[in-house]
C-alpha cells in the first residue's frame, strides 16, 4: 500500500517546462563560458547577499570578544595530537596557515586550520570569508563524484582570536562514505580571504522628506525577509516558483499585511511572468550615503500604509572594496543610543534576541531587486552588479516623527592570497567526544548538547520571534568544570553546520525543519569534555546522566567488535560492561589522570553477569585517585568521564539485575527507560517521586522498543542481532514535569533527579 | 553545432529530468529546493561532460550527483535561516498529502533509500553504490526507515497509506 500512494504521489511530480526551459538556456549558457563566480547560485544570489547583509549585522564585531586559548582547547581535546606538532605549516605574505587536525565522519573530512596574521595588519576577522581549495592525492576507484577533482569552498570562520589575530576556521572535504581517505596526501591551498576595511555604525538618515504618493517601478518578486507581525516566526522565501509566491503573499496577509500590492499587468518588455511582479519605490539618484562607499538613499516613502527606505548598493569588481548596509529604526532621539547599544551587544552577546530585537525593531521586511542601465528590472541579478535593497518598517505617515534611522555599514575587500600546505591524513580528532539530552535546564529545553574538539553545539526548540534563529530563551551558557565555569558565547557566524548526515541523522534533521541551532565557540584552557554541569542563565543541570551510546569513542569500539554498554572509574578500578564477548574483545584497558596514563589488567577475582551482558573490572598497574581519572582508554580508544556510568543510584540498579543506563521524563506523561537488559518481567514497578506525591507508571501497549546493530549475512539477512539499546516506554495517568521529579523508583530501587533527564516521545521535526 | 548540442541537452534532460527532480524533491520535500538541484545537477552535467559506458551508468550518475547536491542545499547557510514553504504541490489525494507530510519527519537518509527502492526499484547494492552505504547498511536504513513511516503513519491515522 506504501508503495501504491508512493508511486501515485511522484508520478504527480515532474519538472514544470518553465523549469526546464530555464535549465536548458542555462546549460547552453554554460557551454558558452557565461558562468558565475564560485559556488554562488544564480537565482539565490539576493538571498545569499540578505544572509550576508543578516550576518553582518549580528556579528560585525563578535570576534573582539574571542576567548583566548582554543587552539590550546583543540589540542587538548584531540588526546592523540596532544603536544604533537601542527600537521602543516606554511607562511606567505605574513599570514601564516597552520593544519591542526582533520576528522573523518561518514560523510565528510573535514580539515582544522588556523590562520594567523604575523605582521598584525588587521586582515583577518571573525566574520571573514575564507576562499581555499582542499585536494586528495590518493588512487580511488572509478566514481563520479566532482569533488575528487578538488573542493573550493567559501568558508566562514570557526573561531576568531583578536588578541593573536588567528582564526580558526574548517573545511570539508565530502567523502559520502564512499572514498577511503586514510593515507592520502591532503593538499589545502588558501585562495583568498575578505579582510574588513571600514565599519559605520551609525549614519543618521534624513526621511523627512518621505514621499506620501510616491512613484512605483514594476520589478520581479526575488526575494522577501520578514513579517508583518514581529510575534510570529517567519522568514518567508520566495524563490523562482509562482506557487511559493503566492503562498508567501498569502502567508504575509495572513498576519495582517498588505505588503505585497497587486500584481502589476504584463509589460511589453522583457521575460515577464504573469503575477511575478511587485511595485518598489521608483529610485531617484540620491546622496551618497557616506564618502567613497558609492552608498547612495535612493528612495523614501511609504507603500501600503508601510514605511519604506531604498539604498543603492554600488556594483563591485573583483578585488575592489565592497559595502553592505542594513537600515535600523529606533525612536525619536534614541538613535545614537541604539547605534551604541548594538556595537555593545554585538561584542558580548552577538547571537541574543536582544541585539536581533535592536537590529529589528519595528522592520517589516526587506527585498533586493536590480535594474539595468536603462533602467528596466532584471530578472536574475548578477553577482557584481549594482543592487537596490528595500528596507519595510511597520510605521504609517502619522507616526513617522516618531522614529529615526540609521544606517549601518560593512565594507570589505576580498584579498588574493596564496598558500598552499600539504599533509598526510594520518591520526584524526574524535567527532564528539560527549553528547546529552534531552534536558530541561532552568526555563530552557535543550535537546541535544554536543561537546566536541571545536566547540559546543546546542540544539533546542526554536525561539519565538520574527527575526531571531536560535534557541529560546538562551542569554548565557556555561560549563562547569571542576571549580571553574567556563563561558561559552554564542556564534552567528561559524558557518558550521549540522546535518542530518551526521550520526544517525534523527536528531540533527530537527534541527533543519522546525528547531533551531545554536553553536558555541570554544573556551581556552579547558577540557571542557570533562564537565560536570551545564549551566543556562545561571541554571545549573547536572551533566551525571551522559550517554554512552551517542559518543565517537562508542561508535569506534563498536567498529572494532567491542561491545560496551557502560564505563565507570572508581576507587575499585575500572568497570566494563556489555555483551558476553567482552573479555574477549578487549585487548587493553587504560585509566588516563590527566597527562598521565595508567595501563590496565583484568580482575579475574571481580565481575558479574547479567543475564545478557556482563560487568568486568580492570586494576591499574599502580594506586590512583579516582577524583583525577578523565577518561578510560579502551583498546586505544578513549572514552572521557563525562559518558561514564552515572551513579545516582544506577549501581543499586545493576546489583539488583538490571542493566539500565539512562532514565528519561517524557514530555507529555510517562517516562522512558533505557538499558540493555531491559525485560517485561525484569520490571515490576515503576513510580515518579514527586514533591508532593508518587505517580504510578505502567507500560506502554507499546512495549520494550529495541534499537539494537544487527550482524548481516552475505545475502542481508540478520543473522545476529546485537544488544545495542533497548528502552522501554512508561506512562502515567498525569503528566509529569521533570522539574517536579525528585526521583523515580524502579522495583523498589530510587534513582535520584540528578540521573533523570527528559525525552520528547513525539519530537517535532 | 550549437543546435546539436541543445538537442543532446534536450535529450538528457527529458530522459534524467524527472528522476533528477523526483529525487531532489524525495530528498528536501520543497518545490523551490528541488529546482535548484535540479539546474544544479544538469550544470553540472554540461561542465563535466561525463562518458557514460551505459544507461545504467548515466542513470547511477544522475542519481549521485543529485544526492551529492541535495546535501549541499542543506549545508548552505540560508537554509537553516528559513521555513520552507508548504507550497502548491500537484497532490491530489489526502493520502498523497499526508504521505508528503509524513515524509517530512523522516531523515533525509531514510527518504533517500525509500525513493530509491520503491520508485527507482533499486537493489539494495545498487542504493550502496548510489548513497555511498554499505549493502548491510542499506538494509538495516531500510528496515528502520520501513519502522519508522509505518509508525508515523499509524500516529497520523494514515493506516490505509
Amino acid at each position: 500500500m506504501f508503495k501504491q500512494t508512493y508511486d501515485s504521489m511522484n508520478e504527480r511530480l515532474a519538472p514544470e517546462s518553465r523549469l526546464v526551459e530555464d535549465t536548458l538556456r542555462r546549460m547552453a549558457d554554460r557551454r558558452e563560458g557565461i558562468r558565475w563566480v564560485g559556488p554562488v547560485k544564480r537565482w539565490r544570489l539576493s538571498a545569499v547577499a540578505l544572509a550576508l547583509v543578516l550576518a553582518v549585522y549580528i556579528s560585525l564585531t563578535a570576534a573582539v570578544a574571542a576567548v583566548p586559548g582554543f587552539r590550546n582547547m583543540l589540542l587538548e581535546a584531540g588526546k592523540g595530537l596532544l603536544g604533537a606538532p601542527a600537521l602543516a605549516r606554511e607562511e606567505g605574505d605574513g599570514l601564516c596557515l597552520e593544519v591542526l587536525g582533520t576528522t573523518n565522519t561518514e560523510d565528510a573530512l573535514s580539515v582544522y586550520f588556523t590562520l594567523q596574521d604575523k605582521e598584525k595588519e588587521n586582515r583577518l576577522s571573525g566574520n571573514m570569508d575564507v576562499i581555499a581549495r582542499l585536494k586528495l592525492n590518493k588512487e580511488f576507484p572509478k566514481v563520479d563524484n566532482d569533488l575528487l577533482d578538488g573542493a573550493m569552498w567559501y568558508n566562514r570562520v570557526l573561531h576568531y582570536d583578536a588578541e593573536t589575530q588567528t582564526a580558526l576556521c574548517r573545511m570539508d572535504f565530502d567523502t559520502n562514505d564512499t572514498y577511503d581517505v586514510e593515507g592520502a596526501q591532503v593538499k589545502l591551498s588558501l585562495l583568498a580571504v575578505t579582510k574588513t576595511l571600514q565599519q559605520e555604525d551609525y549614519i543618521p538618515l534624513d526621511v523627512s522628506g518621505a514621499w506620501t504618493n510616491p512613484k512605483t517601478l514594476p520589478v520581479y518578486a526575488q526575494y522577501i525577509y520578514g513579517s508583518a507581525n514581529m510575534e510570529e516566526p517567519s522568514g518567508v522565501r520566495v524563490c523562482n516558483s509562482k506557487g511559493a509566491e503566492d503562498f508567501a503573499v498569502e502567508e504575509f496577509r495572513k498576519q495582517g499585511a498588505d505588503l505585497l500590492p497587486e500584481p502589476v499587468e504584463e509589460t511589453e518588455e522583457g521575460p515577464y511572468y504573469d503575477n511575478r511582479l511587485w511595485s518598489v519605490l521608483k529610485p531617484v539618484e540620491g546622496e551618497t550615503l557616506f564618502a567613497g562607499s558609492g552608498l547612495k538613499m535612493t528612495g523614501q516613502g511609504f507603500v501600503n500604509g508601510k514605511f519604506c527606505v531604498q539604498v543603492r548598493l554600488p556594483g563591485r569588481t573583483e578585488g575592489t572594496p565592497y559595502t553592505q548596509c542594513g537600515i535600523v529604526c529606533a525612536k525619536a532621539g534614541e538613535g545614537q543610543k541604539t547605534a551604541e547599544k548594538i556595537r555593545a551587544l554585538q561584542e558580548e552577546n552577538p547571537g541574543s534576541k536582544e541585539l536581533s530585537d535592536c537590529l529589528m525593531f519595528k522592520s517589516a521586511s526587506s527585498s533586493f531587486f536590480e535594474l539595468d542601465e536603462a533602467g528596466r528590472p532584471i530578472a536574475w541579478p548578477s553577482y557584481f552588479g549594482p543592487k537596490y535593497e528595500e528596507f519595510y518598517f511597520e510605521i504609517s505617515p502619522e507616526e513617522l516623527d516618531e522614529y529615526e534611522f540609521f544606517a549601518m555599514t560593512h565594507t570589505s575587500q576580498q584579498a588574493e592570497e596564496d598558500i598552499q600546505a600539504e599533509f598526510p591524513l594520518g591520526e584524526e580528532l574524535p567527532g564528539n567526544m560527549a553528547v546529552y539530552g534531552p534536558m530541561q535546564v532552568g526555563d530552557v529545553r535543550v535537546d541535544k548538547l554536543e561537546i566536541t574538539p571545536w566547540g559546543v553545539f546546542l540544539s533546542g526548540p526554536e525561539a519565538d520571534g520574527a527575526n531571531y534563529k536560535g534557541i529560546g530563551g538562551v542569554d548565557s551558557l556555561e560549563l562547569v568544570c571542576g571549580d571553574t565555569a567556563v563561558p561559552f558565547q554564542r556564534q552567528e557566524n561559524s558557518g558550521h553546520f549540522q546535518t542530518a548526515w551526521a550520526q544517525d541523522g534523527t536528531g540533527e534533521v530537527k534541527e533543519y525543519y522546525t528547531l533551531g541551532s545554536v553553536e558555541f565557540a570554544p573556551a581556552g584552557g579547558q577540557r571542557v569534555q570533562e564537565a560536570s554541569a551545564l549551566r543556562i542563565n545561571g541554571a545549573e543541570r547536572p551533566l551525571a546522566a551522559g550517554s554512552l551510546w551517542d559518543t565517537a569513542g562508542d561508535e569506534a569500539l563498536w567498529g572494532q567488535g567491542v561491545h560496551i554498554t557502560g564505563v565507570k572509574a572508581t576507587q575499585e578500578g575500572v568497570c566494563l560492561r556489555g555483551s558476553r564477548e567482552l573479555y574477549d574483545s578487549v585487548q587493553s584497558v587504560s585509566l588516563v589522570c590527566g597527562e598521565e596514563k595508567l595501563a590496565c589488567t583484568y580482575d579475574v577475582s571481580a565481575g558479574t553477569s547479567g543475564s545478557d551482558t556482563e560487568e568486568h573490572w580492570y586494576q591499574p598497574e599502580r594506586e590512583f585517585d579516582a577524583q583525577n581519572v578523565t577518561a578510560v582508554e579502551i583498546n586505544g580508544v578513549e572514552i572521557p568521564k563525562a559518558s561514564f556510568l552515572p551513579s545516582c543510584g544506577y549501581e543499586a540498579l545493576w546489583q539488583a539485575g538490571l542493566d539500565i543506563s539512562e532514565i528519561a521524563i517524557i514530555d507529555g506523561g510517562g517516562l522512558r527507560i533505557s538499558g540493555c537488559d531491559i525485560h517485561d518481567e525484569k520490571i515490576e514497578t515503576v513510580e515518579i517521586l514527586c514533591s508532593r506525591k508518587v505517580v504510578a507508571c505502567e507500560v506502554d501497549t507499546g512495549g520494550i522498543r529495541v534499537s539494537s546493530g544487527y550482524a548481516w549475512d552475505k545475502e542481508w539477512e540478520a543473522a545476529e542481532e546485537l544488544h545495542r539499546e533497548q528502552s522501554a516506554i512508561f506512562s502515567t495517568e498525569v503528566p509529569v514535569k521533570l522539574s517536579d521529579v525528585l526521583g523515580v523508583r524502579i522495583n523498589g530501587t530510587v534513582i535520584l533527579a540528578e540521573g533523570i533527564s527528559e525525552y520528547q516521545l513525539y519530537p517535532v521535526y | 553545432m550549437e543546435e546539436e548540442k541543445r538537442r543532446q541537452d534536450e535529450e538528457i534532460v527529458a530522459r534524467q529530468g524527472p528522476r533528477v527532480y523526483r529525487l531532489a524533491f524525495a530528498q528536501l520535500r520543497s518545490k523551490a529546493d528541488a529546482e535548484d538541484v535540479f539546474q544544479e545537477v544538469f550544470l553540472r552535467y554540461v561542465e563535466k561532460e561525463p562518458a557514460f559506458e551505459s544507461q545504467e551508468h548515466e542513470k547511477a550518475w544522475f542519481l549521485r550527483v543529485t544526492l551529492n547536491c541535495c546535501r549541499n542545499v542543506w549545508r548552505a547557510p540560508w537554509h537553516k535561516r528559513h521555513v520552507p514553504l508548504d507550497e502548491s504541490l500537484p497532490f491530489e489525494t489526502r493520502d498523497q498529502w499526508g504521505l508528503h507530510q509524513e515524509l517530512l519527519k523522516l531523515p533525509p537518509k531514510y527518504r533517500v533509500v525509500l525513493h530509491l527502492f520503491y520508485w527507482e526499484d533499486l537493489p539494495a547494492a545498487e542504493i550502496g553504490r548510489i548513497t555511498g552505504a554499505k549493502p548491510a547498511a542499506v538494509r538495516q536504513q531500510l528496515k528502520r526507515a520501513r519502522a519508522m513511516m509505518k509508525e508515523i503513519l499509524e500516529e497520523e491515522g494514515l493506516q490505509n497509506v
